[in-house]
């Protein structure tokens, strides 16, 4: 086999340590790559918790679990960071009760952090976590009915809505009440739970990259009004926080990875012509 | 056949008249929230027969012991410390938190992780441009790639002709795209129906465990 | 009684009385009716053995015996699975008749099959299923019931299980068939690194980019639920698939009156589907 013919065969070892060493890189040496702001699908999400008033309420939803953690776990930090300098007021809840416990640690760092950076949150008073009611999608459609009743009244640590001052105005998950919802979802169940039942509500998604092809026909028919696409969504609502944190840092690994990717395809497109031409078998 | 479309006419008839579910049978409980439980407890039933069918293939394992044994003791071992650790300390205690936290968060996340070292292998040995379609395929993702992360916009910057890799990105996955998304949903939503007509109408009677 | 009074008023007002105020609810319960007589019309005609049309050759649908055959060759298993196998979900159903194809298939040529489960309750109607194949093949020794395996209801346990069964019984046919999420393409990949042929059939649009990568055979879509209807070779259950394909037809053609129309400043068609 000659040289090039090899590269039609490269050994998947490789290509992982490759794909290990690029990925890895990045993270203890940050390049520091620029990062655009999506306007079409990014801008609209923070416009929004700009355009609202201190005191108003949203609603916000966990679907996913750990394994999604990656990219919608900065989003989520960023995007409640937004709503609490804001002084807007979230209510969570979990379509996933695997995601449940790492939604509200997610939510308790941030809040840690802005208590070290001198902003001061409380919960019960600027957000509530209710967490993940069993019921499925007619658990959802009763909330807009009757929140209290369809939570039990309690939130996920417990706690009764009665010692929440936040809940005294959510007593139904109305358009009165609900100035928006922010959905990060990583499978099933996730949006259609929302375009189907809160279709006339503003329903914004924080989404996994490879789940947005499929999620963009919303987006063009205006039933979800913006999305931030996988961690370089997080990253840019970072920037337009002036906070870069995890997902700006990670972004340069992304990068890298998808350089390495372009490369091996272009090495194997060349060895399999090098190995056609020859007269070699190829795949 | 008659049966299942009783319980699919009754069915339907619980999602048209709503308010049905609103009914008390007691106080404080309504048809709703006793059929919420009812689903509820069914679920956590079926977990729990599970879990007996897991003890019993590793009990065999490790009473036979067959190759790697051994990891069936540690299966158990980890099966049930951490049930008993959620049932004796609760679900917000401590120690089942931690190790929520500690282990399976992170777990969770390697296993994700792999998506990336296998994208790569698979992107490898799938993107040959030994056809039109297949070269199509090719140019597409390259542009994709490129247009979601910086070293694109450094190659050709979106406030270039056309937008740059980043434009055309937005073009493919607003026009192309979407035409295929909205079509595969409508083939999917009929052949869903389509699926399930079988089985309402008694043609598909594979869930009692035929072969026909 | 009073808080329904008060919950009833409070409500919009129902469409014709009874219906949920929601969009297209009384359009997709007439369109649910239109699809229910088509099929009904077509089973009929295919009892009564007057001509319905053909359904196309789905290319997937060969590979099945191709690679059950190839792993009797080489002295393999055949692995199955299905990660989102919900009893009431209708993946599940349709995942039932590639399960009973490839029970056929192994048990007449006396392969293993192994399938692994995320969801006891469907573990256990798989477990009948292939049970019942290996009867009818006069075999019922060669059933080995520790080949339908539960691994668990968590998605990435059941990832890790699935890829260490892969990569220790070394099948030289994996079947993806069903709803799968991100485990897709691990599982995938792990069937790739131990060299079998895969077939996948998924309706799981997020995921069907990584089944044409990393598979051999990929059944897209509505494919994989036609092919579901084709594997059973009764002619009535072909008339459920081809008033499938008529309501499609429908549905196209109302998609192009209602941009036509749309075009031109007429919205009929849009607050007809809306209704």
């Amino acid at each position: 086999m000659t040289f090039w013919e090899k590269f039609a065969v490269i050994d998947p070892r490789w290509i992982f340590l490759g794909m290990a060493v690029l990925l890895t890189f990045p993270v203890l040496s940050p390049l520091g790559l620029a990062i655009t702001i999506d306007q079409e699908t990014t801008v609209p999400i923070y416009n929004w918790i700009e355009n609202l008033n201190p005191g108003d309420i949203v609603f916000a939803d966990v679907s996913f679990s750990g394994g999604s953690e990656g990219e919608l776990g900065p989003q989520l930090q960023a995007w409640f960071r937004h709503c609490l300098q804001k002084g807007v007021k979230v209510v969570w809840v979990a379509q996933w009760n695997t995601g449940e416990r790492l939604g509200y640690n997610m939510c308790v760092e941030v809040t840690e952090k802005l208590e070290e950076e001198g902003i001061h949150t409380e919960y019960g008073v600027d957000w509530v976590y209710v967490g993940w009611k069993a019921g499925g999608t007619t658990m959802w459609r009763n909330m807009q009915i009757d929140f209290w009743d369809a939570c039990a009244g309690t939130d996920m640590l417990g706690n009764s809505f009665d010692d929440l001052p936040l809940m005294e105005r959510v007593r139904k998950w109305d358009k009165e009440t609900c100035k928006g919802i922010m959905l990060f979802t990583a499978g099933s169940p996730g949006v259609p739970t929302y375009t189907t039942y809160f279709h006339d509500y503003d329903i914004y998604l924080g989404d996994v990259a490879v789940q947005v092809p499929g999620n963009m026909n919303l987006l063009r028919s205006g039933q979800i009004k913006g999305i931030l696409c996988g961690l370089p969504g997080a990253a840019q609502y970072e920037i337009l926080l002036e906070k870069p944190g995890r997902a700006v840092k990670l972004m340069d690994a992304q990068s890298l990875g998808h350089l390495w990717i372009m490369v091996l395809v272009i090495l194997g497109n060349i060895g399999f012509y090098v190995r056609r031409k020859s007269g070699t078998p190829v795949d | 056949m008659v049966l299942t479309l009783i319980f699919a006419i009754i069915r339907c008839g619980f999602e048209l008249i709503e308010p049905m579910l609103s009914w008390e049978l007691a106080p404080g409980q309504t048809v709703f929230s006793r059929l919420s439980f009812s689903i509820t407890f069914m679920t956590v039933m079926g977990l729990l027969m599970g879990l007996i069918n897991l003890t019993r293939l590793h009990v065999n394992t490790i009473r036979r012991k067959r190759e790697n044994w051994v990891y069936s003791i540690w299966l158990l071992f980890v099966l049930y410390g951490y049930a008993i650790v959620g049932l004796g300390w609760g679900p917000n205690g401590t120690t089942f938190n931690w190790i929520y936290e500690a282990v399976i968060v992170p777990l969770d996340s390697t296993m994700f992780s792999m998506l990336a070292f296998f994208i790569a292998s698979a992107a490898y040995r799938a993107f040959r441009a030994r056809n039109i379609e297949a070269s199509i395929l090719l140019v597409v993702a390259f542009i994709v790639m490129l247009g979601n992360v910086s070293i694109g916009e450094m190659i050709w910057s979106s406030s270039g002709w056309l937008g740059g890799f980043k434009g055309i990105k937005d073009w493919i996955l607003a026009v192309p795209n979407v035409a295929h998304a909205r079509a595969l949903a409508i083939g999917i939503f009929l052949g869903a129906y389509a699926a399930t007509l079988r089985v309402f109408l008694g043609l598909d009677k594979k869930y009692l465990g035929g072969t026909d | 009684m009073t808080n329904l009074l008060i919950l009833a008023a409070e409500a919009p007002a129902r469409k014709w009385g009874i219906f949920v105020p929601d969009d297209s609810t009384i359009f997709g319960l007439f369109f649910g009716i239109f699809m229910l007589i088509l099929v009904y019309v077509m089973i009929q005609r295919a009892r009564a053995g007057l001509p319905i049309p053909e359904i196309r050759r789905i290319p997937g649908m060969e590979a099945f015996e191709e690679a059950v055959g190839r792993a009797t060759e080489m002295g393999r298993p055949v692995h199955i699975t299905n990660y989102s196998a919900d009893v009431g979900d209708y993946d599940t159903w349709a995942f039932w008749s590639y399960l009973a194809h490839v029970a056929k298939l192994c048990a007449s040529y006396d392969t293993r099959i192994i399938n692994t489960n995320a969801e006891y309750l469907t573990m256990t109607v798989n477990e009948e299923i292939i049970k019942q194949a290996y009867l009818e093949a006069g075999r019922p020794d060669a059933f080995n019931p520790d080949d339908v395996r539960f691994v668990s209801p968590w998605q990435f346990g059941y990832t890790m299980g699935v890829a260490g069964i892969i990569a220790r019984e070394k099948p030289a046919a994996n079947f993806l068939t069903g709803y799968f999420y991100a485990e897709a393409l691990i599982l995938a990949e792990a069937g790739a690194l131990v060299g079998a042929i895969q077939v996948a059939a998924s309706a799981s649009t997020a995921q069907l980019p990584f089944f044409i990568a990393a598979c051999d055979y990929t059944m897209i879509a509505e494919e994989f639920y036609a092919g579901a209807a084709a594997l059973s070779k009764e002619p009535v259950i072909y008339g459920s698939v081809v008033a499938q394909d008529i309501g499609r037809v429908v549905l196209t053609a109302l998609i192009i009156v209602g941009a036509i129309m749309n075009t031109f400043g007429s919205d009929a068609i849009i607050r007809l589907t809306k209704f």
